[in-house]
């Protein structure tokens, strides 16, 4: 990996913690699945295990072809309400989510497939909105938020009330967290959670 | 110190990893599927929980207002103590080569009192086996999403292993199926 492409990986994943940044995330395509509430982890955990899953293969051929350069991709969820009031409050039972991993670009139909396959046969029938599909941010205000994700909405609010419009910025797409950590293998208060907004200049 | 054992050392990683309760510990190893890589019974747990708060590897906290005993309500987290010895042996684990007997090769040992149709289909249902097994493993790496990379290794270093015995067991295979059988009757 050059230097180049390391400060740029840098860059998109791992922020600052301590002040918020503007970042221009390129294009992507991901393997996503949709759903709606948070109430039970249950549907959010299924998801990603498939997403997951599903990219086996290509994760085989990214570590062949890419060697030492393989980097496990991260867990990243969009989450947007239909009532922004629900939004601000963090009220996750009243949100929509999908949850997505990235792909590379060299990712064909037939090796998702073959990998939807493979994991039709131990997890069963796939989510109905499995797909892979390109998702465009552009210029972005983000954060690294250190702690456990409950406790997120202060640093959110503070990211649209404060830097959103002292820097003349509008939100213009939905809410972004990138997990860095499983949740289940990382203690709450040392979980790391890009937080990244899509934004327009005012 | 006094090495500890495989089920001591798991316990002390997964209660340094976060503070956590009893009855999460045994959900959390039946979860990860770790019987898969060391041997550590249901009932044990407690036992060894408590062998290392002796040691002063672990602290156990009761939660306000519990009974004494309710270990499984109990919150374990590491002590300072606990966190070198944890470091310093799985460093050891990492680095020190051990020696481990595979069953072949106490068949091999003994191969010349076999005859050649007996050998050659023994070595044929090790090879089956050994397909069986990694698909089995491919099966678990796929219900067990998302894995951390360093998991995604284990189950790298398991097929690899699997993968250079079933070479072996091919390359002999052929050779015993081909060279002159002394004994033959």
């Amino acid at each position: 990996m050059t230097d180049a492409e390391k400060a740029r990986l840098k860059e998109l994943y791992l922020p600052l913690a301590d002040k918020f940044t503007l970042v221009d995330v390129p294009d992507m395509r991901f393997a996503m699945i949709d759903g709606r509430g948070a109430v039970d982890r249950a549907p959010l955990d299924h998801a990603v295990k498939w997403l997951y899953a599903a990219l086996q293969p290509a994760k085989r051929i990214a570590k062949d072809r890419m060697g030492r350069d393989f980097v496990e991709a991260p867990v990243e969820g969009l989450w947007w309400a239909d009532d922004m009031r629900d939004f601000a409050a963090g009220n996750r039972e009243k949100m929509n989510w999908r949850m997505m991993v990235v792909t590379p670009d060299w990712l064909t139909p037939e090796i998702f497939d073959e990998g939807v396959t493979a994991a039709r046969a131990r997890l069963g029938d796939p989510p109905e909105s499995l797909r892979v599909e390109a998702y465009a941010e552009g210029l972005c205000a983000q954060i690294m938020f250190i702690g456990p994700n409950a406790e997120e909405v202060p640093t959110i609010r503070r990211m649209h009330e404060e830097f959103l419009p002292a820097n003349g910025l509008i939100a213009n797409g939905w809410h972004h967290e990138i997990y860095l950590n499983d949740a289940r293998r990382v203690a709450p208060d040392k979980r790391k959670t890009v937080l990244r907004q899509p934004v327009r200049r005012a | 110190m006094k090495a500890l054992t495989d089920a001591e050392l798991l316990l002390l990683g997964l209660v340094a990893e976060m503070p956590r309760h009893g009855y999460e510990l045994d959900s959390v190893i039946e979860q990860r599927g770790m019987r898969e890589w060391t041997q550590i019974g249901f009932s044990s747990i407690y036992f060894v929980l408590g062998k290392l708060e002796k040691l002063g590897l672990i602290l156990a906290k009761k939660p306000a207002g519990a009974k004494a005993g309710a270990k499984a309500r109990k919150v374990y987290s590491t002590t300072a103590a606990g966190r070198k010895a944890l470091a310093a042996q799985t460093l050891a684990a990492l680095r020190d080569l051990q020696r481990a007997y595979s069953s072949v090769l106490l068949g091999m040992i003994n191969f010349a009192v076999l005859t050649r149709d007996g050998a050659l289909e023994a070595l044929s249902a090790r090879g089956e086996a050994i397909k069986a097994e990694q698909a089995r493993l491919a099966a678990i790496q796929i219900e067990r999403q998302p894995l951390p990379d360093y998991v995604e290794a284990m189950f790298e270093f398991s097929q690899g292993q699997l993968r250079a015995e079933a070479e072996w067991v091919a390359r002999t295979h052929a050779y015993m199926a081909t060279k002159p059988w002394l004994d033959e009757e």
